[in-house]
């Protein structure tokens, strides 16, 4: 799915204003967004932001402290009727370690209002789809914390959610794992159109993810927006990288930085490289006149690459500046 | 929620509980204890009848009456690990995520708790039969220790999961149930001459236990039933409080922090 195909669905969840506090501590203030059916949207912030206490809320294990929200339009004064349409991934995960894979998320589907057998049926459906049949009867206590997470996003599904919220979902799992994780919730996405409010300290993996962003710092929203409009907001350069004989690069310093609007500095570990950054965007015409004046200048490259300022470099450069 | 008729969320916890106490080790060990400890004591109390200066009918009315203090804390201990238990193994916020109301996953649980003392009842016959052999009153005992007996049982169990749900970790619900519980036990110990002091009889009708204990030795020793029942008002009303009105409190107030303001 890319941006904006989402536009035509119907909001399935509308936050409104919510705030939350504890005594003197203010943990989220004035969060306000909406989530359309099959779109992924990214909780981004430091620790201590107000990302799980947002998840918390509006999973109705919290009650907020001021504002509203609805799920499919119900409000949160009937939490029991929101649960039902939500799965959730928490943080951290206990389980009774008593009980086999099967019989917990069979025992979970029939706290949903499933009947026994459908909750079987389900339940071996979706060890299947996270890899866990081989281990569907044995003991909890015996899982990995990898075959752990799984079967805790296996359950967060059981009840085939309307909205599902997953924090850090991609924790205690190898490369492999994490690509079919990532994979099974954009297929969930796409496919029953879920709407998934992802939170996670990958950044790379909510810019690989998520159609819209989040940033939360000390329980305030402090940017929101696609992406792209989020690297906009802070206008993070972009970069290229030149390498050029070593003993060329004196010269090709001096050449660029007699360049108005142009910073130049030498790779630290690479001595024949140089980064370099444009003031404003870094487009093609900004870099073909850099290149120009190093040829023109008599300057051999032996290798150029342009480098796209990441999600991270954004919201590195925003907590920063909220910090302030 | 799936359609089709499922479960109402109470009877889903109470199975899945009654299954975890019983196939895990915790039913079967608490069983096994309870046995070994009622063996002990018949031993000590009965083996010997030359040492034995007690009347056999004092000697029932204490063996209900121990029988009836084991099952009050046996429960104790598993309502009071039933929700902190599950808050400390952070198992607990996968419960409250589902639609069920909290209200019944209290039930659920206070319900599959009250199954060991099902268990423990059947253990005790023989015991009672044993002691009571030749007194005629054998059968009257056992009803002494079904009735009344289940109630303070009911009572503790439901002391414990109230306490266990509000509490914020598994060693607070323990510290806090066993104070109230072995608050109430201990006038039983009362010698008899403070139990005639002006104003402790109020005490005794009072206490749930104590009120229970008085209305066992009476019936024993040859009172009538219905003399005396008022005894058991106490009782029915604390049961009612912490079995009825448990789980509307933790309806509201059941969290995944506990005592932690949220």
């Amino acid at each position: 799915m890319v941006n904006g195909e989402t536009s035509g669905n119907h909001v399935v969840l509308r936050a409104n204003e919510i705030a939350k506090s504890y005594r003197q501590l203010e943990a989220l203030t004035g969060l306000s967004f909406e989530v359309r059916a099959g779109e992924i949207i990214g909780l981004l912030g430091p620790n201590g932001a107000g990302k799980t206490t947002a998840i918390r809320v509006l999973s109705t294990i919290l009650r907020a402290s001021r504002g509203h929200f609805t799920v499919m339009d119900v409000p949160d004064s009937r939490p029991e009727e929101i649960r039902a349409l939500i799965g959730v991934l928490p943080e951290s995960n206990g389980f009774p370690m008593v009980m086999s894979g099967a019989e917990y998320l069979t025992y979970m589907g029939r706290l949903y209002g499933q009947p026994k057998t459908t909750a079987e049926a389900k339940a071996a459906d979706l060890l299947r789809l996270f890899g866990l049949e081989h281990a569907a009867r044995v003991r909890i206590a015996t899982y990995s914390r990898g075959m752990k997470q799984r079967l805790a996003t296996a359950r967060s599904l059981i009840n085939d959610p309307k909205v599902l919220f997953l924090d850090e979902p991609t924790l205690g799992f190898d490369p492999k794992g994490q690509r079919e994780m990532l994979q099974a919730i954009r297929e969930a996405a796409e496919v029953n159109q879920v709407a998934v409010i992802l939170s996670s300290h990958l950044l790379e993996v909510v810019e690989a993810m998520c159609q819209r962003v989040l940033i939360l710092n000390r329980g305030r929203v402090v940017a929101e927006g696609s992406v792209a409009e989020i690297k906009r907001q802070v206008a993070v350069p972009d970069t290229c990288r030149i390498q050029t004989a070593a003993e060329a690069v004196p010269h090709a310093l001096s050449v660029l930085s007699s360049m108005p609007a142009v910073t130049v500095e030498r790779h630290a570990d690479h001595q024949n490289e140089l980064i370099v950054a444009v003031q404003g965007r870094l487009d093609d015409a900004a870099m073909n006149a850099v290149l120009q004046q190093l040829i023109q200048a008599g300057v051999t490259i032996h290798a150029f690459s342009r480098e796209s300022a990441g999600l991270t470099d954004a919201f590195l450069s925003m907590i920063e500046e909220t910090q302030v | 929620m799936s359609k089709g008729k499922g479960q109402a969320g109470w009877q889903v916890v109470f199975t899945t509980e009654v299954r975890r106490l019983w196939l895990g080790w915790r039913g079967p060990l608490l069983l096994f204890a309870f046995s070994l400890f009622l063996t002990v004591y018949i031993v000590l109390l009965a083996a010997d009848p030359e040492i034995n200066v007690l009347s056999q009918r004092r000697m029932i009315g204490l063996t209900i009456q121990v029988t009836v203090l084991v099952g009050i804390f046996a429960v104790l201990l598993l309502g009071a690990d039933s929700f902190s238990g599950e808050r400390d193994q952070r198992s607990l916020e996968s419960l409250l995520l589902t639609p069920v109301p909290r209200g019944q996953l209290a039930i659920g649980k206070l319900l599959a708790i009250l199954s060991l003392w099902l268990g423990m009842i059947p253990i005790a016959i023989p015991y009672i039969a044993l002691v009571g052999k030749g007194t005629g009153v054998v059968m009257a005992s056992l009803l002494l220790l079904i009735i009344p007996g289940t109630l303070l049982v009911g009572l503790s169990a439901g002391v414990g999961v109230l306490v266990s749900g509000l509490s914020p970790t598994n060693v607070v619900s323990f510290g806090i149930a066993f104070v109230v519980m072995l608050l109430l036990a201990a006038p039983t110990q009362l010698p008899g001459s403070v139990k005639d002091l002006p104003g402790v009889h109020w005490l005794i009708v009072a206490n749930p236990i104590t009120a229970v204990a008085s209305y066992q030795a009476e019936v024993i020793e040859g009172g009538a039933w219905t003399d005396r029942a008022r005894l058991l008002l106490s009782p029915i009303i604390a049961l009612v409080l912490a079995v009825g009105l448990g789980p509307r409190v933790l309806n509201s107030r059941l969290s995944l922090q506990g005592g932690v303001e949220e």
